[in-house]
């Protein structure tokens, strides 16, 4: 019995850790000594209990699977030769900082490391004999997340990003299969905690953008004194003109004031608050974003605005000149990461340029990649790009510093200049936007990044258009548990002429069935919620109202396979960020047609 | 007297425009440095209103131009700021050669005197 724990443990664990060689020079040799030739597994079975063994992966619950267990009835050097071994490796399994599981294919914990133990262990009790799923996520069930699916099915390693909620922390989890006989007999499993690298990758991206916001700051404040130039300047005309005025002493010569001017002059007054309006929208809108709101964007106007603003917030010496080529295509972007973009590059451009007096390049334009782009950036895929390029003509980055350019916390500024963080930051959104960025620079002549991203087909159109969404009338129950989500997305289902029944909970979307008051088209549910997931809530419901469809947002962490949403009643997925459009159009595509307008 | 007004802004070129003309004056725009330089060495105003910071050619390098071409011209540089303040780059309009400064919101009846004042003296 035992000595299948020992199977896995010597052809797994020795290639996970990195002890492959301990395996093939150390113990292989001294296990060859005890073949006996009646098993086919890697390691020949020892002992009796081994040959009766109902499960390769079979665990004794009873009793601690320790080296001693292994150490058999054998010569006594080859048993101390073997239970050195053992001994080595059980120390080096120990000693791995990441918790290491080795799980059957029920997924219940055979062997865990002290990691393990010390992460998963609830009161000092042993974690043996557990399943995974109890210990990581407090459920019965498996993790909706969980690899072992794919791995047993693709008989590889995963690699996966998971948030244990549970728990409180967030892995990078490695799951590996343990193969013997041809035959997936259990996994590997290790959990690298990356919570604080995902705190401190948030806490970075905030930084980024305070300093974004702070940049813009300059322009918008001259934005809004002409505004207010505007609106100040009319009002006193009209003040100056009205008849109400005549008695005071002012310099104009003109004739009395007429309907039509007075009108002119509201209308002026009018004009510039609608500019006042959108300019506080325009800072919202980048203040508030804090999710990757991707969309098909036109790219465009989001550099040319924010190239009319960055060019009031630099010192007048430094001029910006601005290339925007025609008829550029579009994206698939955020358009608020976009302006994060090309902000802090002009702002290091503009800081890299000496007593402020120097030129900054900004341009946009279309190619085709070919030979000579692929030879150039390695990362490039051939295809068609919108290129974003800013040069300026600053003292120039040294080579050495060129290659740590992209890492996260590498400065070159002095503090109170600045986070630093900038262009790790602007790295990762570029990446994430399947992009890619490029530097170039030369020493006393400046600096060129060139940003790739790739340019959607002609067919896509703009997002932007909510009139243009499919529309209906039906009745949706729609759960999340961020009340502003809830609150964003009933408004905007609604604009499109849905009844909506807003569900903070999935407590609260239950009720509305239980109580049986309304009559419900449609369920779209968040997956990751309190209490309850998505999934599970779909499970209920369906069980009451078979025939409901179902919409289930998840994140993409959280990988739900087909056959556990189809059994949960789940008849389509949508990625989070939720896309608007395509969530009307997954609503009109489940929901049976009706006349609606377009 | 012949005004030209040099501004990015729409908003402000109509109502600079609206309050000079009332003043009694004749009123040429320009959009930017570049081409109230132009519209200058065309028609040759006594005065010039300009912003300072404006795409194609700044107010600063524009007011550089104009006294250096015609030495006798007035000229009011008005700034709605940026990063630094509008206090930074009026004072440096004044060095280069501005007869006056004003900072964007303005008061359009002390400009209109400005203006009057400063043709009076020319």
């Amino acid at each position: 019995m035992n000595t299948s724990l020992m199977t896995i443990i010597f052809c797994l664990l020795a290639g996970y850790v990195g002890l492959a060689l301990l395996y093939f020079i150390s113990i292989r040799p001294r296990l060859r000594c005890l073949q006996n030739g009646q098993s086919k597994s890697p390691i020949p079975a020892c002992s009796s209990d081994a040959v009766d063994a109902p499960s390769p992966l079979a665990v004794d619950h009873g009793g601690e699977a320790s080296p001693q267990a292994y150490a058999l009835a054998e010569p006594a050097t080859s048993h101390l030769a073997l239970q050195r071994s053992l001994d080595e490796w059980w120390h080096t399994f120990d000693a791995v900082i990441d918790p290491i599981l080795i799980l059957d294919t029920d997924l219940t914990i055979v062997k865990g490391n002290r990691a393990a133990l010390q992460l998963l262990s609830v009161n000092g009790s042993g974690i043996e004999g557990k399943k995974c799923h109890q210990l990581f996520a407090g459920s019965d069930t498996p993790c909706l997340m969980c690899l072992v699916q794919k791995v047993c099915c693709e008989r590889k390693p995963h690699l996966q990003e998971i948030t244990h909620r549970y728990i409180g922390r967030t892995f990078s989890v490695s799951c590996a299969p343990i193969i013997n006989d041809d035959k997936v007999v259990g996994f590997v499993h290790s959990a690298k905690d990356i919570s604080l690298q995902c705190n401190l990758e948030k806490r970075l991206v905030h930084a980024s953008k305070l300093e974004a916001i702070s940049t813009l700051a300059g322009g918008i404040a001259h934005d809004f004194n002409n505004i207010l130039g505007a609106i100040l300047g009319n009002a006193d005309l009209l003040l100056y003109r009205l008849p109400i005025q005549e008695k005071e002493e002012h310099p104009f010569v003109g004739p009395p004031i007429t309907y039509e001017e007075i009108a002119e002059h509201v209308q002026a007054i009018k004009r510039a608050g609608n500019r006042a309006k959108a300019l506080v929208g325009q800072i919202l809108a980048f203040s508030r974003q804090t999710t990757n709101q991707r969309r098909n964007l036109l790219i465009a106007p989001v550099v040319k605005e924010v190239c009319r603003l960055l060019r009031a917030s630099f010192p007048a010496t430094i001029e910006l000149k601005v290339s925007v080529a025609q008829d550029i295509g579009m994206i698939y972007a955020d358009p608020g990461q976009i302006q994060q973009v090309l902000m802090n590059l002009c702002t290091n451009a503009a800081q890299a340029i000496e007593n402020d007096i120097g030129v900054i390049e900004v341009s946009l334009r279309e190619i085709e990649t070919g030979k000579a782009e692929q030879l150039r950036y390695n990362d490039l895929v051939p295809g068609k790009y919108v290129v974003l390029t800013v040069q300026d003509t600053g003292k120039g980055i040294p080579p050495k510093t060129l290659e740590r350019i992209f890492d996260p916390f590498f400065t070159t500024r002095e503090v109170g200049e600045g986070t630093g963080m900038g262009l790790a930051v602007l790295h990762g959104i570029i990446v994430s936007h399947d992009g890619v960025i490029d530097v170039k620079s030369e020493m006393g002549k400046g600096t060129v990044f060139t940003v790739f991203f790739p340019r959607l087909p002609e067919a896509a159109g703009e997002d932007d258009e909510i009139v243009l969404m499919p529309r209906g009338t039906e009745t949706i129950l729609f759960v999340d548990d961020e009340e502003d989500i809830v609150k964003m997305r009933t408004r905007m289902l609604s604009y499109l002429g849905y009844r909506l029944l807003p569900a903070t909970s999935p407590e609260q979307a239950l009720s509305y069935f239980t109580k049986g008051h309304e009559h419900i088209d449609l369920l779209i549910t968040d997956h990751t919620m309190p209490r309850m997931t998505g999934l599970q809530l779909a499970t209920r419901i369906s069980a009451m109202k078979p025939d409901l469809p179902i919409i289930l947002c998840s994140g993409y962490s959280e990988a739900i396979t087909p056959e556990e949403a189809k059994k949960a009643g789940v008849r389509r997925f949508l990625a989070k960020p939720v896309d608007m459009r395509l969530l009307a159009i997954a609503i009109r595509e489940i929901l049976p047609n009706q006349d609606r307008g377009e | 007297m012949r005004i030209l007004i040099i501004d990015d802004d729409e908003q402000i070129r109509i109502l600079l425009r609206q309050v000079m003309e009332w003043a009694g004056h004749e009123v040429i725009e320009a959009a930017d440095g570049r081409e109230g330089m132009h519209q200058q060495r065309k028609q040759e105003a006594d005065l010039v209103i300009t912003d300072l910071i404006m795409p194609e050619q700044e107010g600063l390098e524009t007011i550089t131009l104009l006294k250096r071409e015609y030495p006798l011209i007035k000229i009011i540089a008005i700034s709605g700021g940026g990063r630094i303040g509008p206090d930074a780059y009026l004072p440096a309009a004044q060095e280069l050669g501005a007869d006056r400064v004003f900072s964007k919101p303005f008061d359009v009846r002390e400009l209109a005197t400005t203006v009057k004042e400063l043709l009076a003296n020319g």
